[in-house]
């Protein structure tokens, strides 16, 4: 249950290096940048970013995608040493010379692939009229007769027969996809009134070209004649830009590998901070990589590395890298899907791998089909790198080792014995002779494995509780200690009494097991109020509401609204550090990286060149926002009165908004009723464990019966199409059950995933 | 009621369950137009088929109510298909409706001069199962010759009386010979096709259709056009079910359309409640007569009035569907639009 440990450095050097430092940063694939307003922090708050000019590589990106395109060179990576281009100029003049060989080439195939279009689309109109049996000119070229071809709904061909007394007539020649095709001949005369019928009726017209001519099999072979000779043509120039291809691509690629690099790194250029021709990069490096990374480094002429001191709760937050050993590792990846944990947090990859495994193996027991289950997982990670692959292997070898335990190869439970028959074992259940005799014990032992891990997963929350200093979670939740005690009591005083027949439950036992801790769960919120502004009052000075609503307000007011930082997030944000003064108004236009942070700032009055406001930060940022502002040149001040003025009135009007009594005991008793139910039900939950034992036997049963009991050809294809559809439905069936157990039965009694993730620096993602 | 009649009310029933909620109409008004307004309804399972040949059109409400009504008579031939053996008499109403409305279209249209617009608005589900000549009825220059295009049908007879002069009557009173005809024949329809206790339901059903038809006249007619009692009655349909000739002269002695609609929503067969009063005559109307189907729909042991009802909700569906895009087209306000809505 381990996080990777961090080490903050500071990567600085003169800013002719700076490009080559971002690179050989990314390259070392361990160096997780933190934006460049942290940087500033730790030199000068006048700074710029690296990246102050457009984007020079982009039009040489461009001009090779249009070359690749055009040869038809297919998006691929490759590796690039021996490349040395390293300026604009050396790649414009590649690129030229390919454009000369190739730009009149390119052009012709554009030509001929659009005419191929062109007839194609033409193809598709004559396709629906092939059954004209008279030339296509002919009847363009009717003087007195104008000739229309054409689709209309189905629905409205009906209504064609309304009309057969208004001088057309209409030939239909197929009818698809909801239209009947066909042609109408209408004279010159009622041309106008027929268009228009036609038109209200939804008859879309098609415009049949000049060169389509001939009746519509004829047209249609003529069309066929053109198209296969222009392919003809495109396949001449083809040839020749394949002979371009064949010789250029391998360096094309590498061409454009490095280009691309160099672009995606061009990027990345915002992340850097300079401050006096000097750059700065801030970030992550894991700990046990921190030599070798300074090694790389410190390989670039004249920059230096330092290592940052930082403190968990004050500073930025250190990402999250998940340290495992190679069996638990693939198992991060259900723990990234939920959430990762934070820095100072718990990683329950290694509590995840092993109730996976063994609930998964418990669940679909079988020895043949755990052992398919982990040869394929090993193929999708050999084959297809699927981390899914990984898990499958482990997940396989579990289910075979509990499928010898149950002694069921492919559902056969005539090989191996199963435990069940084991005779003292056998003895005890009452000789049962197959596994459904034993149905109740397994859904008792189910049960007893969810009691387990619930209680398990309760000590874990008051463990960690106890780590975030969350004492009201820890003593008095529902997955606190008296959350715990009465569910321990309960289920104790329950299995006792119908299990054993030893009478737990006597009053004592009831009001100090039972009572004592629902009415601690009840009364949680009280408890917990005073017991954290016990424990809080010595060591946080808390900022009231007070401040941030007037300063809001007085914001409000004044005409200029400029200055304002991040205003919006004064809403939802728990900030307990409000701090008054004056800000030089250029500065503050310099801080837009803020955002990532919990930090707002509310100007109110303005003061010659400088702007008085207040800055509220969380508890989390405080000292950054300090650090923030001070680098800024903030001037702090003392915290006007008029921003402190309806202290009282306000504290009024919150305690009116104060729940009674009764609202709150009604509203705590539908929540401790929720909660004991929720017990109940999670419990209950782990019925399915067992249930799915039952299930897995059902179910090879029936492929048994279907097989029938003499081997033959037929035998053999049910029992591979049988195991197959097992496999293939109850194991992924079970393996998304067990990842609901995990999830929400377990998980959400003790896991917080408020982490953000190590993301080490990197081009062409 | 037979296990064939169980199953085809069961399916049925379960496609009401298909009806689009609040919540799917909450979506849809949030559509910034007409084209994503269909693209969502054309995305929902109910409606995919229909709206399967628009894809890329630019649709209007007209060619939206089109795909609506075609894809109405084809869940009415399969429901039709999937179990009644009988498939003629008041089960047929579906084409006895559509042909009625259709004449009423046709002389309103040969009024107004437009007769071309009686085939391009004719529904083309209707063309194969039409018992008159339409070609001939647009070609009819006065209302006698309109009369004989439908000399093969029952309307015939029915139209005669008002062809005294060649001029065409008024529609109102072309429509009152139609419609009583329509419900005079479904009644007659029950009587002859259905087991005595089965009847008195069917027949409630189908007066309860009257009653709603009496309601609206009078509102219409009385409320909104200021015609006076007198005139109004003459359009009634005398097929009284819940709604009595007493409380039709009564409702007609009300002042005003307001004092109409204190009344509308006081009386009890109508099953709304007094409030609704200030949202309007329509959304009354919808809301009691959706009620009412879906009353039918669940607890009705006979097939066809299971039909009949779950028809009725279907195009009380439609009408949802059609205010919604009304309203995005005029860019009414979401939340207005969902008070138009006949949900109960």
């Amino acid at each position: 249950m381990a996080v990777e440990k961090m080490s903050l450095v500071t990567v600085s050097g003169p800013i002719r290096r700076a490009n080559k430092a971002l690179i050989r940063c990314c390259e070392t694939g361990c160096f997780h940048i933190e934006p460049s307003l942290y940087a500033m922090t730790y030199g000068s708050a006048h700074f710029k970013t690296l990246k102050d000019k457009k984007n020079i590589y982009g039009n040489l990106i461009k001009r090779m995608s249009l070359l690749a395109s055009g040869l038809g060179i297919p998006e691929k990576n490759v590796p690039y040493d021996d490349i040395q281009m390293e300026v604009i100029h050396d790649f414009d003049v590649y690129l030229s010379a390919i454009e000369s060989d190739t730009a009149s080439l390119i052009e012709t195939k554009k030509e001929i692939e659009e005419r191929i279009d062109k007839y194609e689309q033409a193809m598709r109109y004559v396709e629906n009229l092939d059954l004209l049996d008279t030339d296509f000119r002919n009847l363009t070229d009717c003087k007195y007769v104008k000739v229309r071809f054409g689709r209309l709904p189905s629905d409205n061909y009906k209504k064609l027969r309304f009309f057969s007394d208004k001088g057309f007539v209409f030939v239909p020649l197929e009818e698809n996809e909801g239209y009947v095709w066909g042609v109408y001949f209408t004279s010159y005369r009622d041309c106008s009134q027929n268009d228009e019928i036609f038109s209200n009726l939804y008859y879309e017209r098609i415009y049949i070209p000049d060169y389509v001519s001939g009746n519509g099999q004829e047209a249609k072979n003529k069309l066929n004649e053109k198209i296969a000779a222009e392919r003809k043509e495109l396949d001449e120039v083809l040839g020749k830009l394949a002979a371009v291809r064949q010789r250029e691509e391998e360096k094309f690629c590498k061409v454009r590998s490095k280009l691309r690099f160099l672009n995606d790194s061009y990027e990345l250029r915002s992340k850097v901070a300079v401050v006096d021709n000097k750059f700065y990069m801030l970030g992550f490096v894991p700990t046990r990589e921190l030599s070798s990374f300074k090694e790389k480094i410190l390989g670039v002429q004249d920059v230096e590395i330092s290592e940052q001191q930082y403190f968990l709760d004050d500073k930025m937050k250190p990402p999250t890298k998940l340290k495992n050993n190679r069996v638990f590792k693939p198992f991060e990846m259900f723990v990234t899907m939920y959430g990762l944990p934070s820095y100072t947090g718990i990683d329950p990859t290694s509590f995840v791998a092993i109730t996976y495994m063994l609930l998964y193996g418990i669940m679909f027991g079988d020895l043949g089909q755990g052992l398919v289950i982990s040869l394929l997982g090993f193929i999708f990670w050999k084959w297809k790198k699927l981390k899914l692959g990984l898990i499958m292997e482990r997940i396989g070898i579990s289910s075979a080792v509990f499928g010898y335990f149950y002694g069921s190869v492919f559902g056969n439970e005539e090989l191996i014995t199963p435990f069940y028959h084991i005779p003292q074992i056998s003895e005890v259940l009452g000789h049962p002779k197959n596994i459904f005799e034993v149905s109740s014990y397994l859904l008792i032992a189910a049960l007893m494995i969810g009691v387990v891990l619930i209680i398990i997963t309760m000590v874990f929350n008051i463990i960690l509780s106890f780590k975030r200093q969350d004492y009201a979670s820890a003593l008095f939740g529902a997955n606190g200690f008296a959350g715990m005690l009465f569910y321990v009591s309960l289920i104790a005083g329950v299995a006792c009494q119908m299990g054993l027949g030893i009478e737990l439950m006597t009053t004592p036992y009831v009001v100090c097991l039972i009572l004592l801790p629902l009415a601690v769960m009840l009364f949680k919120e009280p408890l917990s109020t005073a017991f954290s502004a016990k424990i809080k009052k010595s060591v946080l000075s808390f900022t009231e509401n007070l401040v941030a609503d007037n300063s809001v307000r007085a914001f409000e007011q004044r005409r200029d609204k400029s200055g304002a930082v991040n205003i919006d997030k004064l809403a939802d944000m728990k900030y307990i550090r409000s701090v008054y003064g004056a800000i030089p108004k250029k500065a503050l236009e310099s801080i837009s990286d803020i955002s990532e942070k919990d930090i707002a700032f509310v100007p109110i009055s303005e003061d010659g060149d400088k702007i008085c406001g207040v800055y509220f930060a969380s508890k989390k940022e405080k000292a950054a926002a300090d650090d923030i502002f001070d680098s800024l040149g903030f001037e702090r001040r003392k915290m006007p009165k008029e921003l402190l003025e309806e202290r009282k009135k306000v504290k009024k009007s919150e305690k009116g908004e104060k729940k009674s009594v009764g609202g709150f005991l009604i509203e705590g008793f539908i929540e401790l009723f929720e909660t004991c139910l929720s017990y109940l039900t999670n419990t209950m939950s782990f019925l399915r464990v067992g249930g799915f034992i039952l299930s897995h036997a059902g179910m090879m049963l029936v492929v048994g019966a279907l097989s029938g009991s003499d081997m033959s050809a037929s035998y053999i294809i049910v029992q591979i199409l049988g195991n197959a559809f097992v496999i293939g439905m109850e194991g992924f069936i079970v393996g998304i059950q067990v990842l609901r157990l995990e999830f929400y039965e377990l998980f959400g009694r003790f896991y917080i995933s408020d982490g953000k993730e190590f993301t080490p620096l990197k081009v062409n993602n | 009621m037979g296990e064939g009649s169980s199953a085809i009310a069961t399916k049925i029933r379960s496609k009401f369950g298909k009806f689009l909620t609040l919540a799917d109409y909450k979506i849809l008004t949030q559509k910034g137009d007409i084209n994503d307004a269909i693209t969502f309804i054309s995305s929902l399972p109910q409606y995919s088929e229909a709206f399967k040949g628009t894809a890329g059109m630019a649709l209007r409400r007209g060619t939206a109510e089109e795909v609506f009504e075609k894809h109405f008579y084809s869940v009415y031939e399969e429901l039709l298909n999937f179990s009644f053996t009988v498939k003629e008499g008041f089960i047929s109403y579906y084409i006895k409706r559509e042909e009625i409305r259709q004449i009423i279209n046709a002389a309103t249209y040969i009024g107004a001069g437009v007769s071309d617009l009686i085939a391009y608005n004719f529904p083309a589900f209707l063309v194969s199962d039409v018992r008159f000549d339409v070609n001939e009825l647009m070609a009819s220059a006065d209302f006698r010759q309109f009369v004989s295009a439908l000399e093969n049908t029952d309307y015939y007879n029915i139209l005669l009386p008002l062809a005294d002069s060649v001029k065409f009557p008024e529609i109102p009173v072309i429509e009152k010979a139609l419609i009583d005809h329509y419900y005079t024949w479904l009644l007659e329809s029950i009587k002859n096709g259905y087991p005595d206790e089965e009847q008195p339901e069917l027949e409630k059903c189908v007066r309860h259709a009257v009653d709603i038809h009496n309601l609206k006249l009078c509102y219409r007619l009385k409320g909104l056009l200021g015609l006076s009692a007198e005139e109004t009655e003459k359009y009634i349909i005398e097929l009284y079910g819940s709604f009595k000739k007493e409380d039709i002269v009564q409702l007609l002695s009300a002042g005003d359309s307001k004092e109409m609609l204190q009344q509308i929503v006081k009386l009890p067969w109508l099953n709304v409640e007094p409030e609704t009063a200030d949202k309007g005559f329509e959304y009354i109307l919808g809301i009691s007569d959706y009620k009412y189907y879906r009353s039918r729909l669940f607890m009705s042991e006979n097939e066809s009035i299971v039909l009949y009802s779950f028809m009725d909700l279907l195009r009380k569906e439609k009408g949802n569907l059609i205010t919604v895009i009304e309203g995005i087209r005029y860019s009414v306000d979401p939340s207005q639009i969902e008070n138009m809505l006949i949900i109960p």
